[in-house]
């Protein structure tokens, strides 16, 4: 009888333990049970990576964006169609999944941003690791500021269902910018100076050149350009040998990673610009080069367009003619081969597509847009000079140009410089997903300073393309999302939606 | 004699007004019966009036508190009709030491009453007699013209009753019967005896003389079986309650051939709703007490089995396969003494953050003092399918179907209809298959349970094990149960009690993987509607025969090839102990278990049609799951019971209770089976996906209180509170506080009131409650991450990254606030009792999922928005009760009798409010979800269809390209035309899309009612017990294909009345392949009245009589046949109006979609006792 009068004195017993009710996760991952070790944290800066690998960043959608509406590209295909004809609605699915996956990887770098700071490991790792966050998030926000203007700003991780931390309203794009900056200038510091697979202080640098330009802080840019500069990269000796992006250069400064053959997702792309025999289904492909672009660039001298030779099956059928940045595939006979196959196609991702399965990386940013970005940052300043043209005249002669000199018509005024700036990078770096990021950067730029003028910018397309033919500055940005609208009730559309 | 009011109320004896009813006084005490009779001489001194008057005022107390008090302090059970005692009060008597009898003989003779003592512990408390002086009356039992009687008791059913009080009226002389019921004694000639017991009415007997062949059969007593109440932590009697509690007694959950009690709970308590939704043997039961309240919680209400909490989370049974498991069929409906539903909120907020949905409260037999009894219940039946549906033959078949393809301008399939031969050379037919013939065959029910219960003063027990077993009447399915289970209670010395509940099963559920599937997931109940009958069940080769046009499965095969075989042992129990630390201060202490293990192992063979043109070397498939589960619970409570100045009577509950559960769940699964000789996964080539295993534990820890007070048992008052902290909320949000408060006012008990007339009882009550459900995600709190994304790290390293899967929430439980208001109303000497309540029920701060922004960045399934779970809008349930139990006719001593058990209940169900979500303009609207075909919306009840509603069939394609564009095209000549009933700008546009769609029906009843009616007469009995449903709406989404008209399946023979050019005075539009104009989508055409009355159960039964019985060696025998399901009234189209596909669910209700077809039970069988 007294033995029983065990269970009410177990139980104030269990009381007084009070972690009854503490019952976590057991079978999840949760901030309470992980970041205890370097491998955790390796696996949190490595989920981050992998958001811009998703279809809504570079895996697909970043680089349709960038590209289809521009004069560089066209297609036959419907899921381009809205980009390639400045259609887009807010349920554009490009205009949907590249907010959503820019802010999945905001997300997860603000998890490593609040939880690695604690974690007991290699001090020197630890910070580069806080340094490839910022960078990740800086590169996010980017993406987001440009395309969609004034945008919540998340630096924290989402953790809670609770609507105030939930429905943020939008922060205005020049804070949006200064925490970019701010991020990028702490990761600079933080991130090492070279990592062939991961971002490194001169991708911080190269990424805050492209922003300040975007910015029209030209003496910024210029500071962060020469940051990179100083550290004597050269570019890769042949343009050719640039692609497929494989981490091979020394000029390659950030690019995304695909390796299917390691339990990685891979390469969309390829299949999806490629025709066949290289893509492994035929269909209208995305980014199809224009005959703007090809009529523009000169296809005899710049090796960067220059035929290279004949593209052959290995049963020895004619596929197409090899232009460097793009194949000639009018009359391609490879077997299985129909309309969709012929025509030009962007060929700067060369590998078999392999069933959506690709093992080419994307660039993200080059040493050759940092010449170039320093440059037209030294010519909106003080117009042409010697210095600008040293590092325009490298990206020149690496395309097989002729050097420039203070004689040369392009020297003749910062017009005329900043029309051969916006030629070679146009030429430089087609189909690569800039294109219409720098088409509206000049529309801006005009509109800011109606004396800055450019030889296109995004509103000339705009006319062009849209039913009615009129400048609508409105489609300077995408909208918001409707799926983030339909949630989110602080938030009011871009206007013109 | 004189109602003297006396500052001493002595001496007070009322003429006895109240007939024959008997009061069970003792709460938790001990029911004692035995035979051993102890004559007792009583002084019965007559204390003089001045000799107390000289005395200091002394206080008086009630004279039933009194003896309610010394039956506790004894443990002895002191019987007397209510009426003797009354309200009679003597003097309070002070503690002393001293004989229970020493006691009774200083207080009785105050108010002319004397006693006697039966047997041990067993007193009777009489009238004393007017004129007998100071003499003994029991000396004059034993005078010499005293004639000696005999005979035996027993109850309606036969069986012998032990412990009845025989007495010779108006004396004390008396015995009580023995363990199989037999009396004897002497008494004087031409005397009357009264002969009673707890639960049944008194009866009374005049004997002229000498007899042995005393034959006494005592009738039930409704209104005394009601009397205790068990409402949580404690009992009330019926009288003093003031919150709405139904009880439900053993004979009426025993009485039906199911598998568990909440089956057999259908149609006995008003305000309780309970569906079978679906034929599935074992399956889940949808019980909704007052209405759904959650949008997204479980919905079901908590059952206390023996004082321990069980929530069934039907879906958390599943591991593997499709079946829904019932955790509460652990218990053998035979094994139940008492079920009370705690209905309104004042009753259930003892039980806290988990009674918003009502608490069930199960009580299991226990055992009685006596010799050791032994039962044994069997009955065996066969089940059928109640009905078939109407589908077309061959030719009918192989003409729609060339019309369906020629009307899309397409070849005909059948060359000739008339002789549609398989377009198989090897298996030309022509065949005429009926696949439901195929499908479904007659089943046998079975039931066995043997119990042996008794017990001595101090131990108590009951044992019971049994056996059931239900095979399915489709092909491969069935359920089957062992049960074992021990009630034991003992009393370790005068304060100290203890004893164990156990409750224990193996249950075992067959069934195919594929039965309640879709059907282009080869469910087998579509599949035996829309196989076409064209093809054989097996081609001569021994295939399963498969349907040319469109690859679909063969329902037999399906069946026959694909097993799930689910084993599940479960212990629901609890070890206690009692110690009485003051006369009225009571400490109980607890240790319950809820354990539950399920594994399961699905298997589809080689043979299974649906991979049959797979590649060989993967045919043949295995999954295994393992789920183990293991919820303990320790509580300890403190009852004081105590009676202030006679008429204040106060008892306080003070508790304390710590539930916690952990459960581990495992599984695999393999293909590649080389045969199907091993059907286990070891047998298997391959494995499939990663092996998984899981665990995940919460808690409960829980305080509550609670005040039960009367004055004078007329002014009646409970106040309760429970604070529960759960461990499924954030540490903002973790306690929830759950105050009552109930009022009653006994009418029937004021001066005021007529006494003895037709009304013997009268009581109104009002009561108001918070009750809480927190039955979200147990660690939805957490914010979870999970491993598995990658990205090439440096050199060659491949680091998996950590992605987000579950955002963190900070909810809170939502709360139901419950107004009740209620009358209780006995009439005729309690031949007719009648329940009235009205409530309404309140439900704030709901949970549901909602759509969170992308810029939270959260895991973003492909597509579309993250969720969370919040507490958004705002349910009410409204609705009345009444419940009416009569005894029509009085069958005493094997005359006819007749009683009717009728209940009604009519509950409103509405959506108040559901939050607010952005419109494609980004402006607020009122949220929805809409899940084809229901939809919840504030200001509709929850479930209620939504879809588009149908104008009429087009007669030409002239008048079509008149007509609003539907699916983007001109509807044709016998397309059905839709209504137009607004566009984006809120009027009427000109095309038929989502802006057309409204409320097109109500899954909700307006009512439900369940009326039994018992017959008996001599042994035997009748009870007929109709139950219905009244007002719902069904959405027959199995109509959209048999009636679909659009492919290769089979249809049913409402399409023979199609449109054609011909035939235009139809409702059936035209065949047409793949259906253009959108014929079949959701709209008021599949929507259906399910009201329906149905023969819930017939039952005949005879009761052998006794001495027949006993030539057998039997003390009773009970010989009965029952049917279930005999006839049902409906309007319903489809196999049953009593169905749901989404069982579980509070939002999609009333759907009939492949849902397993219920059956019509006959069964035969017998109890007997020996």
């Amino acid at each position: 009888m007294k033995k029983l009068f065990i269970l009410p004195v177990a139980g104030l017993a269990l009381l007084a333990g009070c972690n009854f009710l503490q019952k976590e996760p057991l079978t999840n991952i949760t901030p309470n049970n992980f970041f205890a070790s370097g491998d955790d944290a390796e696996a949190s800066i490595t989920a981050v990576y992998d958001a811009l690998q998703g279809t809504g960043a570079y895996g697909q959608d970043l680089m349709t964006m960038g590209e289809m509406p521009t004069d560089n590209c066209t297609s036959a295909n419907n899921d381009v169609n809205q980009l390639r004809t400045i259609s887009w609605t807010p349920t554009t699915s490009q205009v949907t999944n590249v907010y959503k996956q820019a802010y999945l990887g905001v997300n997860r770098a603000n998890v490593v941003l609040k939880y690695v700071p604690t974690v007991a490991m290699d001090t020197a790792r630890r910070s580069q690791i806080q340094g490839e966050a910022r960078f990740i998030r800086a590169l996010c926000y980017f993406t987001l500021v440009r395309a969609y203007g004034d945008v919540p700003l998340r630096l924290l991780p989402t953790e809670t269902s609770s609507p105030s931390e939930i429905n943020l309203p939008r922060t205005a794009a020049a804070d949006v910018y200064a925490q970019i900056v701010a991020d990028l200038q702490r990761a600079a510091i933080q991130m090492p100076a070279s990592n062939n697979n991961r971002a490194t202080k001169n991708s911080a640098n190269a990424l805050l050149t492209r922003v300040q330009l975007t910015q029209r802080n030209w003496a910024a840019a210029q500071a962060s350009a020469n940051k990179v500069i100083a550290n004597n990269i050269p570019l890769n000796s042949t343009f050719k040998s640039l692609f497929p992006a494989e981490n091979k250069g020394p000029e390659s400064l950030f690019e995304i990673q695909y390796n299917p053959g390691s339990g990685d997702g891979g390469n969309l792309i390829p299949d999806e610009i490629l025709p066949l025999p290289y893509a492994t289904y035929s269909y209208a492909k995305f980014n199809v080069p224009s005959a703007d672009i090809i009529a523009f660039a000169d296809t005899v001298n710049d090796r960067r367009w220059a035929y290279n030779g004949r593209l052959q099956t290995s049963g020895g059928l004619f596929v197409g003619r090899d232009h460097v940045s793009y194949v000639d595939a009018t009359k391609n006979q490879a077997s299985g081969a129909n309309a969709n196959d012929r025509g030009p196609f962007v060929f700067k991702w060369t590998s078999i597509g392999n069933g959506f399965n690709s093992t080419d990386n994307n660039y993200v940013l080059r040493y050759a847009e940092v010449l170039l970005g320093y440059a037209e940052a030294v010519n909106e300043q003080t117009g042409p000079s010697a210095d600008v043209l040293a590092k325009l005249n490298l990206v020149r002669q690496r395309a097989g140009l002729a050097a420039l000199t203070a004689a040369s018509p392009q020297y003749a005024s910062k017009q005329t410089m900043r029309n051969e700036i916006e030629r070679q990078r146009r030429l430089e770096f087609a189909f690569e997903g800039e294109r219409w990021w720098d088409l509206v950067r000049y529309a801006r730029h005009t509109l800011a300073d109606p004396s800055a003028v450019h030889t296109i910018t995004a509103l000339d397309i705009i006319a062009a393309r849209r039913a009615g033919g009129t400048r609508d500055v409105n489609f300077l940005l995408f909208p918001l999302p409707q799926a983030e609208i339909n949630t989110n009730p602080q938030l009011k559309q871009n206007p013109g939606y | 004699m004189t109602k003297s009011l006396t500052f001493l109320s002595w001496p007070t004896a009322r003429p006895a007004c109240l007939a024959a009813g008997v009061a069970v006084l003792h709460l938790l005490g001990t029911p004692a019966h035995a035979q051993i009779l102890a004559l007792n001489s009583v002084a019965h001194q007559r204390v003089p009036a001045e000799a107390l008057r000289t005395v200091r005022a002394p206080k008086t107390v009630l004279l039933k508190t009194l003896l309610k008090q010394w039956e506790n302090e004894y443990h002895a059970t002191i019987f007397y009709e209510s009426n003797v005692v009354d309200n009679k009060r003597v003097a309070e008597q002070p503690a002393a030491p001293g004989t229970l009898a020493d006691r009774l003989a200083a207080v009785l003779p105050q108010v002319s009453l004397q006693f006697k003592e039966l047997r041990i512990n067993y007193f009777v408390v009489v009238n004393a007699p007017v004129v007998a002086g100071f003499g003994s009356p029991t000396s004059s039992a034993l005078a010499a013209d005293n004639v000696p009687v005999s005979g035996r008791v027993t109850d309606p059913k036969g069986e012998p009753l032990p412990g009845v009080t025989v007495l010779v009226k108006g004396t004390t002389n008396g015995t009580s019967t023995d363990a199989t019921g037999n009396f004897s004694l002497s008494v004087p000639e031409n005397s009357t005896l009264v002969f009673s017991s707890v639960g049944f009415k008194t009866q009374e007997l005049a004997v002229t003389g000498a007899t042995s062949t005393i034959a006494i059969r005592l009738s039930d007593d409704q209104q005394a079986l009601n009397e205790v109440v068990v409402v949580g932590y404690g009992t009330q009697t019926r009288q003093e309650l003031t919150t709405a509690v139904t009880s439900v007694g053993a004979a009426q959950i025993a009485r039906q051939p199911v598998a568990g009690f909440d089956q057999a709970l259908q149609g006995q308590a008003p305000g309780v709703q309970v569906t079978t939704p679906s034929g599935t043997p074992g399956g889940g039961i949808n019980v909704r007490v007052r209405g759904n309240s959650s949008v997204s919680l479980n919905g079901s209400p908590l059952y206390v089995i023996d004082g321990v909490p069980v929530l069934p989370t039907y879906d958390q049974e599943i591991t593997n396969g499709n079946q829904r498991a019932n955790p509460l069929n652990t218990i053998n409906p035979n094994d139940i003494e008492s079920i009370d539903v705690l209905k309104d909120g004042a009753a259930a907020a003892i039980y806290g953050v988990r009674a918003a949905n009502g608490v069930v409260v199960i009580t299991t037999k226990r055992g009685k003092v006596g010799q050791a009894q032994v039962g044994l219940n069997v009955y065996y039946g066969r089940q059928y399918l109640r009905k078939k549906l109407d589908l077309l033959n061959s030719q009918q078949f192989a003409k729609e179907y060339n019309e369906i393809l020629t009307n899309a301008g397409r070849a005909p399939g059948f060359p000739d209809p008339n002789n549609p031969v398989n377009s198989d050379p090897a298996n030309p037919g022509p065949y005429n298959t009926d696949w439901q013939d195929a499908t479904y065959h007659p089943a046998s029910i079975q039931s066995y349970q043997l119990n042996v219960s008794g017990g001595t003063e101090k131990t108590r027990y009951y044992v019971s094990g049994g056996y059931f077993k239900q095979d399915g009447i489709s092909l491969n399915s069935g359920f089957d149960r062992y049960n074992f289970k021990v009630n034991l209670e003992q009393s370790v010395s005068d304060r100290f009690r203890m004893g164990l509940n156990l409750n224990t099963s193996r249950s075992h559920t067959n069934g195919s993987t594929r039965s309640e599937l879709a059907l282009g997931n080869s469910g087998t109940v579509l599949g035996a509607l829309t196989q076409i009958p064209t093809i054989p069940v097996r081609n001569a080769n021994g295939t399963y025969g498969t349907n040319p046009f469109t690859l679909s499965d063969n329902p037999v095969g399906d069946l026959l090839e694909t097993s799930n075989q689910a084993i599940s042992y479960q212990v629901i129990g609890n070890l206690y102990g009692e110690y009485d630390i003051l006369k009225s201060l009571k400490l109980r202490s607890s240790v319950g278990i809820d354990f539950r293990t399920q594994n399961e192992n699905a298997f589809y063979s080689r043979n299974y049609p649906g991979t049959a043109n797979a590649d060989a070397a993967t045919r043949g498939s295995g999954n295994t799951a393992l789920s183990q589960q293991v919820i303990w619970l320790q509580e300890n409570t403190l009852t004081y019971n105590k009676t202030f100045n006679d008429k204040h009577n106060l008892t306080l509950l003070a508790g304390e209770s710590m539930q916690a559960s952990d459960r581990f769940t495992s599984g695999a699964g393999t293909k590649g089976f080389p045969s199907n000789a091993v059907p286990y996964i070891s047998a298997g080539a391959t494995v499939v996906g990663i092996p998984y295993s899981y665990e995940e534990q919460w808690a409960l820890l829980s305080f509550f209180g609670r005040a039960i007070y009367n004055y004078d048992e007329r002014y009646l008052a409970t106040v309760s509170f429970r604070a529960d902290a759960s461990s499924r909320f954030s540490a903002a949000n973790r306690f929830g506080y759950f105050p009552a408060v109930a009022l009653g006012w006994r009418v029937s008990k004021e001066s005021f009131f007529p006494q003895g007339g037709k009304i013997s009882d009268l009581k109104v009550r009002a009561s108001f409650g918070a009750n809480g459900n927190q039955e979200i995600p147990i660690y939805s709190r957490f914010s979870t991450y999970s491993l598995g994304n990658n990205y090439q790290g440096n050199g060659s390293a491949i680091l998996g990254g950590i992605t987000q899967n579950g955002i963190g929430n900070n909810v809170k439980w939502e709360t139901t606030y419950q107004y009740n208001a209620g009358i209780d109303l006995s009439m005729y000497d309690n031949r007719l009792t009648f329940t009235f309540d009205i409530y309404n029920k309140h439900t704030v701060d709901l949970l549901t999922q909602v759509n969170i922004p992308l810029s939270t960045g959260a895991p973003v399934p492909s597509g579309s928005n993250a969720t969370v779970i919040q507490n958004i809008g705002t349910a009410e349930n409204k609705g009345i009760e009444i419940g009416l139990v009569t005894t029509n006719i009085q069958g005493n001593n094997g005359g006819f009798g007749w009683t009717t058990n009728f209940n009604i209940t009519g509950n409103r169900n509405k959506l108040l409010d559901f939050g607010t979500q952005a419109d494609a303009t980004g402006n607020q609207v009122p949220r929805t979800n809409i899940n084809d075909p229901n939809i919840v919306q504030a200001g509709s009840p929850l479930g209620s269809f939504y879809g588009f509603k149908v104008q009429g069939i087009v007669q030409s394609d002239a008048e079509g390209t008149n007509l609003p564009k539907q699916n983007s095209l001109a509807p044709k000549a016998g397309d059905i035309q839709f209504q137009d009933i607004t566009g984006p700008n809120g009027k009427p546009d000109g095309v038929i899309d989502n802006y057309d769609r409204t409320i097109i029906g109500n899954p909700n009843p307006k009512a439900f009612a369940g009326v039994t009616n018992n017959f008996s007469y001599k042994g035997i009995e009748l009870s007929v017990f109709f139950q219905g449903s009244f007002g719902n709406d069904i959405y027959n989404q199995n109509r959209s294909i048999t009636e679909g008209q659009t492919t290769a399946l089979n249809q049913s023979t409402a399409v023979l009345n199609h449109w054609s050019p011909t035939n235009t005075n139809t409702n059936i539009p035209r065949p047409v392949f793949g259906d253009p104009n959108g014929n079949n989508r959701v709209s008021d055409r599949f929507v259906e009245d399910g009201s329906y009355v149905r023969l819930k159960n017939l039952t005949l039964a005879y009761n052998l009589p006794v001495g027949i019985a006993k030539h057998a060696a039997l003390k009773s025998l009970r010989v009965y046949a029952t049917t279930q399901n005999l006839i049902t009234w409906t309007h319903y189209s489809g196999y049953d109006p009593e169905v749901s596909a989404d069982p579980l669910s509070n939002t999609s209700i009333g759907r009939d979609y492949g849902v397993y077809p219920q059956t019509r039970t006959y069964t035969l069988g017998i109890n007997a006792t020996f």
